[in-house]
């Protein structure tokens, strides 16, 4: 066996004892020996030091996670830096295409299918709400003095009297609840007939406060019956048992609004007064896509300028929005079992487009419950006599989920 | 998390690897963390650092996990990742002949220079392009695969003898290629 023979197999570990002995002992005498395992050594130095070879490149990691719809290790990700969003995007484009597509189409149909223009239908004695989908009730225009702006909003009933502005009020009244519809154009017609005791709304707050009471209890009696329940839990939880992959969400929340006209805030006698629910189909371990569906208790008003006067508008909304739904819940954020998520709703309701954008957390129980928290800001488009305006306000929400 | 995951040793991820998908992919970042230097350094030292290797170093995973749903027998995963890999390898190098010759390796070579270990390396992935083919895979199962030569043969269709018998001639034309500028290192 000559040096190299030697030495090779002793790095192959194949020498014996006896000749491991021997090479030691040749070692200390012959500088060929030493030589020659040197040399080895260097060659396999050498290759242990090829990081190149032994490291694969971060973007064929994640082409590979990404084609296989898995999500990429941590480190990648973060050596992805700010490519990590694109990449997602590419992964789901094919996903994000069809529900952005479908969000614009739901939209385009809700446009084409109802009229956003709540004056279109008439005043109140035209519309009969028995043979129409929708509810638009308009107070006619209550048009008081001349060129001042909203500096008699907040006035009460006897200074507007006596110094009348030129200040518009409308009371919108929007609810698409067939049970309450009747009892609530009822009221309405009633009040008119009171002769502006609705349009009149700011001059006696003790009135005020006492016909939006009134109306409150008749939305919130519908709303009661039908999602503030736990009805639909046992049924997701039946659903799970035959799935063992949990694609699906189910999603249920309450929500509190907030106006930010300090008068106009608190007109719900309940916490909570807006519900929703959604359903959501996971196209990954941070993304979720689905429809939601949400009706919204709440009261809002909103000023604005119509031919050069200034108004003011306020909403008692009974509304069902529908929406596209996007949840994406990144899990470098995930800490134990809170889950950050951030998402977005594209959709519409009776009265316009509506969009959404919430941040919060999913706190998990197990692998399939968790209850989440979350703020969000809400914008509704609508037109209003031929005018576009947009109404925003911010939402806290409080809910629960399961995964089937 | 992966860090669960690594408890587990290779038949069990491959389980979670047929479960649900946030099972699959913690199970398959473990495998992926486990063996993917390996066949990356099987992929560019067969095919070269190229767009191909990287090709087939990625389709060599996602056949994998493709392929693993199915197996219903316990399997080497390295092994078998290692065969996917070299049946890619060798599709793709039938449409691509390689030229090299050692006369490229002169200009790397400059007399009375001190080599160090970058520069070793170099010159090693040189000398292994030089190498005929059977052997040079054999060195790069062994030397860079850390395969045994029972693993090798298996691999590669020969007896475990012939397997030795390539890794030794390999490491020897490497040796006697890069003789002159060992000669630097001691």
């Amino acid at each position: 066996m000559n040096n190299f023979e030697l030495i090779n197999e002793f790095l192959d570990g194949a020498l014996s004892s006896t000749e491991e002995e021997q090479l030691f002992a040749g070692l200390s005498s012959d500088s060929e020996l030493r030589y020659e395992l040197k040399q080895q050594l260097a060659i396999k130095s050498a290759i242990k030091s090829d990081v190149g070879a032994f490291t694969p490149k971060a973007e064929s990691t994640l082409s590979i996670f990404n084609e296989l719809g898995l999500i990429a290790p941590v480190s990648v990700a973060s050596a992805g830096a700010g490519n990590s969003f694109v990449n997602f995007l590419k992964l789901n484009s094919t996903l994000i295409y069809t529900g952005v597509i479908s969000s614009i189409a739901t939209i385009a149909v809700m446009l084409l299918l109802l009229d956003f223009d709540m004056t279109n239908s008439g005043n109140s004695s035209d519309h009969n709400p028995k043979h129409s989908s929708k509810v638009d009730l308009i107070k006619p225009v209550e048009t008081y003095g001349k060129n001042t702006l909203n500096s008699g909003i907040y006035e009460d009933k006897s200074s507007l009297k006596a110094e009348p502005v030129k200040v518009v009020y409308k009371y919108i009244y929007v609810n698409e609840d067939n049970k309450n519809k009747q009892q609530n154009i009822s009221d309405l017609a009633e009040d008119n007939n009171q002769n502006q005791s609705f349009s009149s709304i700011w001059i006696d707050n003790q009135q005020l406060n006492d016909e939006y009471s009134f109306f409150d209890k008749s939305i919130y009696k519908s709303k009661q019956g039908n999602f503030a329940n736990t009805e639909v839990i046992p049924i997701a939880n039946l659903w799970s048992e035959f799935s063992q992959n949990k694609n699906f969400s189910f999603e249920v929340r309450g929500s509190e609004y907030q106006q930010n006209d300090i008068r106009t805030s608190n007109k719900n006698d309940f916490i909570l007064p807006n519900t929703g629910f959604s359903f959501l189909y996971k196209i990954s371990d941070e993304m979720k896509i689905g429809l939601d569906y949400r009706r919204e208790n709440f009261y809002q008003s909103f000023s604005g300028f119509e031919d050069g006067q200034y108004f003011l508008f306020e909403q008692k909304p009974d509304l069902v929005t529908i929406s596209m739904m996007l949840k994406y819940n990144p899990e470098f954020l995930q800490i134990y079992e809170f889950k950050p998520f951030l998402s977005a709703n594209i959709g519409g309701n009776i009265a316009g487009p509506v969009g959404r954008l919430m941040i919060g957390s999913d706190i998990y129980l197990n692998n399939y419950m968790y209850f989440n928290l979350g703020v969000d800001y809400n914008l509704l488009m609508y037109k209003q006599n031929g005018n576009n305006f947009i109404s925003g306000k911010p939402g806290f929400h409080i809910g629960a989920g399961i995964n089937f | 998390m992966s860090s669960n995951f690594t408890k587990y040793n290779d038949e069990e991820l491959v389980e979670y690897l047929k479960g649900n998908q946030k099972d699959a992919s913690a199970a398959f970042r473990v495998l992926y963390d486990r063996y993917s230097s390996t066949v990356h350094a099987y992929c560019v030292k067969v095919l070269g650092y190229s767009d191909d290797a990287e090709d087939i170093f990625q389709e060599t995973f996602i056949k994998f996990y493709k392929n693993v749903t199915n197996q219903t027998t316990k399997f080497n995963i390295k092994g078998y990742l290692l065969t996917i890999a070299r049946n890619l390898s060798l599709n793709a190098k039938r449409n691509k002949k390689q030229t090299v010759s050692e006369e490229y390796l002169e200009f790397l070579y400059e007399e009375n220079q001190k080599y160090e270990q970058k520069e070793l390396l170099d010159l090693v992935n040189r000398a292994i392009d030089l190498l005929d083919e059977e052997y040079k895979e054999a060195y790069i199962l062994k030397e860079y695969n850390g395969l045994e030569y029972s693993e090798i043969a298996e691999l590669t269709g020969i007896t475990i003898s012939n397997a030795k018998s390539r890794v030794f001639r390999a490491k020897k034309k490497i040796r006697d290629i890069l003789q002159p500028y060992l000669k630097e290192l001691t």
